[in-house]
């Protein structure tokens, strides 16, 4: 379509469809609210299968102020604080090779004598198949921590372990004290199962949710025998892939 | 009829962040929900209608997620979305007119128009806009399997360092779903199918049956799993974990060699907000100006080029028949092959974002109830709930599934990344205060109780996997980064009077009115 035509066209549409949208607007106004900013309250309109039943005693929320008024009230976000001198370190797994750390460390702690001498370090420790508290870790790597808040990505050897991340201080004898410690995380496998037993488990169907709170009503789990004619752990018959395509492949929402 | 091979589970998960912005008369990120309702929810529920009524004998699971849930039953969304489908009927009504004389465009034009003119004359009704009840009417019928997700869709790995976040967003979440649905929820979607090591206790200490696992979740596991991905394993607390099956999943999912890259297909990204001149949509444009979607769409797939072919809603039909019978042939052939020996029948599960239908593949509804109708038809293949699943076979391996999410690459790499790992040290110092705040309080009311009660609502809201997810795509990152941002600096700014003892109301009830979901909320969760 040319651009002359695709104008003319236009000019004499929107002659037409300005009438016509008049009378579309006058006959669609008794159920359009847009304008009407005083049933937009909160309270959700009871649905059939809405147990919010419209009962909710009046909110002061449910007097709307005006947009502007709204605006000005809730303004411009104020900058999140660049630290909370909480004086923490904490792990987060961000793939099977790769820890994220982070730390905020308090100014002002206590520091243990001679620590001028000392290097401040980030400390991963691999607890890997430790099963008792307080074990000496088999593994540990340091990094140095060169500011009192910041964030590291540490990659790992192995995968599917367990770690903690400790930061302290650190001398060339290779004396170390810790000032602040970490929870414990369990990184994914990447390479297989593991091996552990096959187990089976029946679980009787939940109760619903008001008597599922109670010890009484929960879920029946006990240990089973496996299934009559299931297939052994040794002779799986399907081999599962590694990892799916994943949902990145595809379009997302929000975007 | 053919003999029965095996049993598919579709599971579908519907969810958008919380967006409403009461402070300004219309705002742009509100489509996502507009152009949600009306290619993916409305178009999902018809089909779901369609099917119960001819009694076709199906099942699918449904999950809504609780902040959907509470915009879909928000009257102000609902009017703004009243008055986003008069604005598309204004413009399809101008495009009607301009192709009056366009034998091949003028009946697209007239399509569209159909889709915001049924859309209006649902949503205008009192009692078509009641889509909760819909959906509620659909599990009575037994055709739906409702579930839901965590409160705001945090992802709770990375939420894990502070167990009370946690437990507070399942909490909250399923809470919400029982106040609304006023049922059990059949299981609950975990959050991009995000697992860590423990969280199955966590679960079975909130009720939940079963989740949806990525598939390295079962291959991975701690045990070699006896049937691979076609059963389900329970977790060492109880709760039952199916696992999606990657060639069943890829065959839709896969924006390269999926079904929905049909050239037949209705073309996503053409639309006439960028083709047409910018004087005539600029009135259905961002007040910004920029150019932009308007959902009116004329164009097929065609091929990977620029050039797009008219749409042919005929071709396109008959290609969602044969790619549904397509389907059923592959799921049928899947199951035979790996069902051999097994003491049961092999099941395939099949998660998708809802969205993927009707809004990213427009066809994509049209597919599911051609792929119902095809396998009650056939008999070889059928579908399951995964609770309906659970009811027949409650004896299953018991493992501990490998950790992990849906996302690329199969962990945290979406969402923990150099460009929004900034965003954890806050959620979590912000999780330990508002759970000393509850501890400290366990008993307020009045106006420190909807302080708190706000306060929790405020960190819900920052901890969405929306937001870090949008920053590391690099799709509306300011947005994204100012809603982690203002969430944050309000439940700051909410924790700080709290703790002085210098609420003002006024800023109070300026909170509650922009951020008013979860109304039974009760701060408590935390402590």
């Amino acid at each position: 379509m040319s651009a002359r035509s695709f104008e003319e066209i236009c000019g004499y549409a929107l002659e037409l469809v300005v009438g016509g949208l008049r009378g579309l607007r006058g006959a669609l106004g008794h159920v359009i609210a847009a304008d009407e900013p005083a049933d937009l309250g909160p309270s959700a309109r009871p649905s059939r299968g809405n147990g919010h039943d419209g009962s909710r005693p009046a909110h002061p929320a449910d007097r709307i102020p005006d947009e502007a008024s709204l605006r000005h009230a809730l303004g411009a976000a104020p900058p999140l604080p660049h630290a909370y001198a909480d004086d923490r370190v904490v792990l987060l797994t961000r793939d099977p090779h790769t820890l994220f750390a982070y730390w905020d460390l308090a100014p002002g702690a206590p520091e243990p004598a001679g620590a001028a001498a000392a290097r401040l370090v980030l400390r991963v420790h691999d607890l890997t198949l430790l099963d008792f508290a307080d074990a000496r870790p088999l593994h540990h790597h340091d990094l140095e921590v060169d500011r009192p808040v910041g964030s590291r990505y540490v990659p790992l050897e192995g995968t599917a372990g367990t770690y903690r991340a400790e930061i302290g201080w650190r001398w060339s004898d290779g004396r170390f004290v810790v000032r602040v410690r970490s929870g414990t995380i369990t990184v994914a496998r990447a390479d297989g199962p593991g091996n552990d037993p096959t187990r089976w488990m029946t679980v009787a169907r939940f109760a619903s949710a008001e008597r599922a709170t109670t010890d009484a009503a929960r879920p029946s789990v006990r240990e089973a025998t496996a299934p009559k004619g299931a297939p052994s752990a040794s002779g799986q018959t399907t081999a599962a892939p590694a990892r799916a395509p994943s949902s990145e492949e595809q379009h997302r929402r929000g975007g | 009829m053919g003999a029965e091979r095996g049993l598919l589970a579709l599971v579908l998960h519907a969810h958008l962040p919380w967006v409403r912005h009461p402070e300004y008369p219309s705002f742009l990120e509100e489509l996502w929900l507009f152009e949600a309702i009306t290619e993916t929810y409305l178009p999902l529920l018809a089909t779901f209608e369609r099917l119960a009524h001819d009694g076709v004998p199906t099942q699918v699971t449904l999950s809504l997620s609780p902040t959907l849930l509470a915009m879909l039953t928000d009257p102000l969304l609902r009017a703004r979305y009243l008055r986003h489908l008069e604005s598309r009927l204004e413009l399809t009504e101008r495009e009607l007119h301009r192709l009056r004389r366009d034998p091949v465009f003028q009946p697209l034009a007239a399509r569209q128009h159909a889709i915001f003119r049924d859309a209006w004359h649902r949503m205008a009704d009192p009692g078509g806009a009641d889509l909760i009840g819909a959906f509620a009417d659909l599990a009575d019928a037994g055709l739906l399997h409702l579930m839901t997700t965590a409160a705001t869709h945090g992802l709770l790995p990375l939420l894990a360092p502070c167990p009370e976040a946690v437990k507070a967003q399942l909490a909250v979440g399923l809470a919400e779903f029982r106040r609304t649905f006023q049922r059990e929820p059949a299981g609950l979607w975990l959050p991009e199918c995000g697992y860590f090591h423990g969280l199955d206790h966590e679960l079975a200490a909130a009720g939940v049956r079963f989740v949806c696992l990525e598939t390295h979740a079962l291959a991975l596991a701690a045990s070699p799993p006896v049937y691979g991905v076609y059963a389900p394993v329970y977790c060492p607390a109880g709760v039952a974990a199916f696992a999606r099956d990657a060639e069943a999943s890829g065959q839709v999912w896969s924006a390269t060699t999926g079904y929905p890259a049909d050239p037949a297909y209705r073309d996503f990204y053409r639309d006439i907000g960028f083709d047409l001149p910018h004087d005539y949509v600029r009135r259905y444009l961002p007040a910004s100006g920029e150019r932009a979607a308007t959902g009116v769409k004329y164009h097929r797939v065609t091929g990977s080029g620029e050039r797009k072919e008219p749409y042919d809603p005929a071709r396109a039909e008959a290609t969602a028949a044969r790619h549904a019978a397509d389907y059923a042939e592959r799921c049928a052939a899947t199951l035979g092959r790996v069902g051999a020996g097994f003491d049961r029948p092999p099941l395939i599960t099949v998660p998708f974002d809802a969205e993927l239908f009707g809004h990213w593949w427009h066809e994509g509804p049209l597919w599911i109830e051609l792929l119902c109708r095809e396998l009650a038809g056939r008999g070889t293949v059928r579908m399951i709930a995964p609770d309906a699943y659970l009811d027949a076979y409650p004896t299953n391996q018991v493992t501990e599934p490998n950790a992990g999410t849906w996302g690329a690459a199969g962990h945290h790499e979406v969402w923990l990344t150099e460009s929004n790992d900034w965003i954890y040290r806050h959620l979590h110092h912000d999780a330990a205060r508002m759970a000393a705040l509850a501890r400290c309080h366990p008993a307020a009311d009045g106006i420190l109780r909807r302080a708190l009660d706000q306060a929790a609502r405020e960190l819900l809201l920052a901890q969405a996997s929306d937001w870090p997810f949008m920053i590391s795509r690099g799709t509306t990152v300011d947005y994204a980064t100012a809603r982690v941002t203002a969430h944050l600096a309000r439940f700051t700014r909410l924790a700080d009077e709290i703790e002085r003892e210098t609420l003002d109301e006024t800023w109070l009830q300026a909170v509650e009115t922009a951020d008013n979901l979860f109304p039974a909320l009760d701060y408590r969760v935390y402590a």
